[in-house]
Order: structure tokens, then C-alpha cells, then sequence
């Protein structure tokens, strides 16, 4: 039987889809956290998942159990290293690795920056980033296990704050998202000790009849509602 | 509760993972010793040129192969199926023109290919290493 090209194009789109599939559930059991906050371990699961996953969607002549087998493996592998690390702390610290304290005190420890392999240029780019400029204003910068950099600003050099002041400050909660694209949240409705009646109610007093008009509507801990209708 | 689940997980892809991988390489073990079975009675009738034997051996081990192929393709690198389509298509043309030295150099080649398969699928140190 002779196969045409469009079938060998075919088989490469079936594949894709198959292979994009496992890696979107797989990245997706394997947790919500951001490239730039991953683990070491993390990191190097992301990258062979990516690779293991491309070369067989191009490569017809490769079993795509060849590349699904890798990919469970690396999720099963990757699951026990964060459920053994979440569970012990001494493995914790030999997987993930420990915070490394850079600035301790005011004084940048020298030893630390050659062992991580930071250089003071490094020291300096991180510092900034995090809008502090002189080095002398920081009492403490650890470098964390993901490769984020911590920085405890020295007293009084710190922002001011409503206590410094002596301010008193009302209870802020998270905002209740009610309403989004026109879908009402009955959950959150609940959750606020309210009910639909109360909501139709409320948008009635800004002139809207249907909950379906609304883009977005949220409900702050002060009781405080916002509205935004679709197309305003 | 949640490590439980978490434990369970785990504990359950890994039987599904070596319950399928060794199910699926006894299979191919067993159908490649078969196929090896009839390669032998192919080379013998080949050997004492009974032409018209050997060709209805033939026949018989290519629908065999047809039937076992789609199954291979699953779990083995697609070339080594090429290789043994393309050997199996040399020694029906020799064996259909009698010429006896080219087929019996094409069987064993196919015996190889049959042999090495599941040799290649081995869970062994030589082929983890």
C-alpha cells in the first residue's frame, strides 16, 4: 500500500496532540509553580519533559510509548522527590538544597559568594531589582534554593508602615469575585453570607436587569461592591 | 489523607508501568520464538530446495508478520520493522527465483533481526548501560 504525504502530515498532527496532551496533565500533577521559582530538580524535570516530548512528534519512526514511558517516569520520579522532600526536612536540604545568607549582618560574606559562584556584580543586579542601591542599606540578603534573592532592608532604611506610626488599620481581606464574564459565582456568593437576591437587588440600583451584562463584580471585606458591565 | 492518595498514585502508575512492560516483552519473546520456528522450516525446505514448501512457508510467515506487526510497531524502534519488511521482500523474490545462496543469506538475516528485537527489549544491565 503506497502512503501519501498528507498521511505522513497527519500522523505528525496526531502525534503532536497526543504527546501536547501528556505533557500539559503532566506539568499540570506536577504543581503550580513558576519557571523562575522552580527547584533545581524542578528545572532539570522541565527540560527533559520538553525534550523527551519533541523528539518523537517529529520522529514518526520512534514508538510514541518511547517518549510517554520517559515522561511518566520523570512525573513519578519528580512526585517522590516532592513528597520526600516535603516530608523530611534533612532530605529537604540535601534535594533542594539550603538558603545561602549573602549580606548577614550588614557585612557581605565573602566565602558564601565564592561558594554559590555570585559575583558581587550579581550581588549588585539582584539588589537593585529590588530598588535598593547601595549595598550598605541592606542587613540581610539570602539567596534562596529557587535562585531568588531575599533582602531584609536595614531598619531604618525599611518603608514606613501604618504601625511605625502608630496607625490604627481596618481588617483587609481578599476582595469575593462575584460575578465574572457574566457567569455568577454562587460559591463566593455563599461564602459572603449572601444570596441571589441580594445580587440582583444590587444591580438593579445601577440600572442592570440581567447578571449577564456584567464583565466583572467583586465584593471587598468592607462590604464595598464593584461593577463592571461588559463593553463600558 | 492527601499523602496517602499521593502514595497510592505513585505505587499504582509504577505496577501499571512493569506489569505492561513485562507483559508486552513475554509477548514479543513468545511470538518472536514462533516466528524463529518458522524461519527454520523455511531454511530447511530452502536448503533441500523444495522451492514450492519453502514458498508456502512463506506465504504463511507473512501473514503472520502481518498480523504481529502492528503490535511491534507499538513498542520497538519503526526501522527495525522496516528492516524486517524489506528482508522479507528480498527472500520472496529469491526464494520465488530458486537461487538458494541469496535466500539463505536473506533467512538469516530476518533471523537476526527476529532474535535481536526482543534481546533489545531485555530489561539487562547491557541494555540499561
Amino acid at each position: 500500500m503506497l502512503i501519501r504525504k498528507d498521511d505522513y502530515v497527519l500522523v505528525v498532527f496526531a502525534r503532536t496532540l497526543i504527546l501536547y496532551a501528556i505533557v500539559v496533565i503532566v506539568m499540570r500533577i506536577m504543581g503550580k509553580r513558576q519557571i523562575g521559582e522552580l527547584q533545581p530538580f524542578e528545572l532539570v524535570v522541565a527540560i527533559l519533559i520538553s525534550d523527551l516530548a519533541a523528539v518523537p512528534m517529529q520522529n514518526t519512526g520512534i514508538p510514541l510509548i518511547n517518549g510517554i514511558i520517559p515522561i511518566l517516569t520523570l512525573l513519578i520520579a519528580q512526585i517522590t522527590m516532592s513528597f520526600v522532600s516535603l516530608k523530611s526536612v534533612r532530605a529537604r536540604g540535601i534535594i533542594c538544597g539550603k538558603p545561602s545568607v549573602l549580606i548577614e549582618k550588614g557585612k557581605i560574606n565573602e566565602s558564601v559568594l565564592r561558594r554559590e559562584m555570585y559575583t558581587i556584580n550579581d550581588l549588585m543586579e539582584q539588589l537593585r531589582s529590588k530598588d535598593i542601591y547601595n549595598v550598605a542599606d541592606v542587613e540581610y540578603a539570602i539567596l534562596e534554593t529557587n535562585g531568588q534573592l531575599s533582602v531584609l532592608p536595614k531598619s531604618q532604611k525599611r518603608p514606613l508602615t501604618p504601625q511605625d506610626m502608630n496607625i490604627p488599620v481596618q481588617y483587609e481581606g481578599l476582595p469575593l469575585v462575584l460575578i465574572i464574564d457574566g457567569y455568577v459565582s454562587r460559591k463566593d456568593l455563599k461564602k459572603a453570607g449572601l444570596d441571589e437576591e441580594w445580587l440582583k437587588s444590587q444591580l438593579s440600583r445601577h440600572g442592570i436587569g440581567d447578571a449577564r451584562k456584567v464583565l466583572f463584580a467583586s465584593l471587598d471585606s468592607s462590604g464595598n461592591l464593584f461593577l463592571q458591565r461588559k463593553g463600558q | 489523607m492527601h499523602s496517602a492518595k499521593i502514595v497510592a498514585s505513585i505505587v499504582f502508575l509504577l505496577v501499571v508501568i512493569f506489569i505492561a512492560g513485562s507483559y508486552s516483552l513475554r509477548v514479543m519473546v513468545s511470538t518472536a520464538e514462533r516466528l524463529d520456528q518458522q524461519i527454520s522450516s523455511i531454511e530447511k525446505n530452502t536448503r533441500d530446495k523444495r522451492w514450492e514448501e519453502a514458498s508456502r512457508e512463506l506465504q504463511v510467515f507473512l501473514r503472520d508478520w502481518e498480523s504481529i506487526e502492528p503490535g511491534w510497531a507499538l513498542l520497538i524502534d519503526h526501522s527495525e520493522v522496516d528492516n524486517i519488511d524489506s528482508t522479507l521482500a528480498r527472500m520472496e523474490k529469491y526464494i520465488e527465483s530458486r537461487d538458494m545462496s541469496s535466500a539463505l543469506a536473506e533467512i538469516a538475516t530476518l533471523r537476526h533481526y527476529i532474535r535481536h528485537i526482543p534481546e533489545k527489549e531485555t530489561f539487562s544491565l547491557k541494555n540499561i548501560l
